[in-house]
């Protein structure tokens, strides 16, 4: 893998920190006028999702992370593994539990997401932004309320507990924004 | 929208009006006390050997030329050759300074005032950029003078000129900067560390709120081109100042030094610095020193960063929200 000095550093950039793939969140160049310069550089631990903030000495290298981001379609879990195929190649990759994470509730068959490899395996799991969930469980509709005021929970069929109006029903199909675990509308027909 | 060409300018029409304001203001300024507008070449065979200023280089007529790094040494050949004071509105490109307040090629304001020391020139850069921050915001600017020691007793709780590396080294990690120099660093680059990245941006307000903030006597170990001299605790100190507006570090003046063999030692150093670290080896120049030798009359410099004066005037947070274009990429 290639190394990156600090003058290559930009926002997006995967790189090797104590072992772990990190991403360059930001990255701040600093000079106390003459002197040493510095990078004070934020970055993601990609394994744990933690925020640090370091500071190297400008013109330092770092190992670069052999990390990359494709779609691939989910498949299924088999009680275990959660699978997912590359829909050219048709070519299978399965992520455990740490890779998977908190996606797991959002994750339905044939939906397209967005898997972060580190060397090759999986290291996290980015549902689609928006999804369309079937509620499975929740309290009954109040025929005419669609006004939206006052809420309930409802149980999605992935096992995602959602806020939703009073007027959803079992068995309808709703659009969640998997970012803020929030209800969208209902969804379309179509 | 990816993929197409964003061919427009950076900076919006009124900033680029307001950089035109200022360029004519500035000029007006020195106009005024008979300071001389000159032009210096930017392409040359020499340049700084400052081992933390690196100069972009290019081949011409078989020779290593550089895009000169600051105006200062022809400025001072100019001043050995009697031309009185000066100033210089010039583009200065420095390879490996890039950020959200560092662009490679940067504008700088750079002038020379005869028989006068560094608190006469900070004197003259208060008032100076005092008049620029009423006629832009109608701000009212606050100033203080530190000195190396009393900055580094209020933030950093020791004396710079007496701490030990090992002092510097607690202090550092203190801060969360622990492992950031090598073992080997000298003393002079943690007390860089500690500058740049804690003392720094605590100096002289914010954008919004900017105040003035002169820092003045640095360790005689950081002179540059500055004279040395003791201070009244008898530290050996440079006859140095740098200038800090707005959270930012802006400007950074010296004391000339005259004596050409010392200067000389200084490149000197400067070189086994840049050999050791496997640097670009730059070579003295030799018109610079034969101007020193001439002699350089008793005068102080200072060089000024226009971009960020005009972040500062503008209350703009990024450097490239005031430059038309940049022509490296971001």
């Amino acid at each position: 893998m290639a190394s990156y000095s600090t003058n290559e550093f930009r926002s997006g950039l995967k790189i090797m920190l104590d072992n772990d793939p990190c991403a360059i969140i930001e990255n701040e160049f600093v000079k106390p006028g003459k002197g040493q310069a510095f990078n004070r550089v934020k970055i993601r631990n990609l394994k744990t999702g933690r925020v640090v903030e370091r500071t190297f000495k400008s013109g330092e290298s770092v190992e670069g992370a052999d990390v990359i981001d494709v779609d691939l379609q989910y498949l299924y879990n088999d009680g275990e593994m959660w699978h997912f195929m590359d829909t050219n190649s048709f070519e299978q990759t399965a992520a455990d539990h740490t890779a998977v994470g908190d996606a797991h509730l959002w994750l339905k068959e044939q939906d397209m997401c967005t898997i972060t490899l580190w060397n090759g395996a999986p290291l996290s799991v980015t549902p689609p932004n928006f999804v369309n969930l079937t509620v499975s469980e929740t309290d009954p509709g109040l025929r005419g309320d669609t006004s939206g005021g006052g809420g309930k929970p409802a149980t999605m069929e992935t096992g995602a507990v959602i806020q939703v109006p009073l007027f959803i029903n079992i068995g309808d199909v709703l659009k969640v924004d998997t970012r803020t675990a929030k209800y969208v509308s209902r969804a379309k027909d179509d | 929208m990816s993929g197409q060409a964003d061919w427009r300018p950076l900076a919006s029409p009124q900033t680029l009006a307001a950089r035109a304001q200022l360029y004519r203001l500035l000029r007006e300024y020195f106009y005024s006390r008979d300071i001389l507008e000159v032009e210096t070449p930017l392409l040359s065979t020499t340049t700084t050997s400052d081992p933390f200023i690196q100069s972009f280089s290019l081949q011409f007529a078989g020779k290593p030329h550089y895009l000169h790094t600051s105006p200062e040494l022809y400025m001072k050949r100019l001043l050995a050759d009697g031309i009185g004071d000066i100033y210089q509105l010039a583009k200065v490109f420095r390879r490996e300074e890039k950020g959200g307040r560092h662009l490679p090629e940067f504008s700088m304001l750079e002038w020379y005032r005869l028989k006068r020391d560094e608190h006469r020139l900070m004197a003259e850069v208060e008032n100076l950029l005092t008049s620029l921050l009423s006629t832009f915001r109608d701000y009212r600017l606050k100033s203080t003078k530190l000195s190396y020691r009393e900055c580094f007793q209020k933030y950093c709780d020791l004396d710079p000129h007496k701490a030990t590396v090992q002092d510097l080294k607690a202090v550092a990690a203190h801060f969360g900067l622990k492992d950031v120099l090598d073992k080997e660093a000298e003393k002079d680059r943690w007390l860089d560390l500690l500058m740049a990245c804690v003392i720094d941006s605590r100096l002289s307000g914010s954008l919004e709120q900017p105040q003035l903030c002169f820092i003045y006597n640095y360790p005689a170990s950081q002179s540059a081109m500055a004279r040395t001299g003791r201070d009244d605790q008898g530290a050996l100190i440079a006859r140095r100042f740098e200038a800090y507006l707005g959270g930012m570090e802006l400007a950074n003046g010296y004391y000339e030094l005259t004596n050409s063999d010392e200067q000389l030692k200084r490149i000197q150093s400067e070189q086994k610095y840049r050999q050791q670290h496997k640097l670009d080896d730059i070579p003295a120049d030799p018109a610079f020193i034969r101007a020193l030798q001439q002699g350089l009359p008793e005068c102080s410099g200072v060089a000024m960063g226009l971009d960020r004066l005009l972040m500062v005037l503008l209350q703009k947070s990024a450097i490239h929200d005031v430059v038309s274009f940049t022509g490296t990429s971001l």
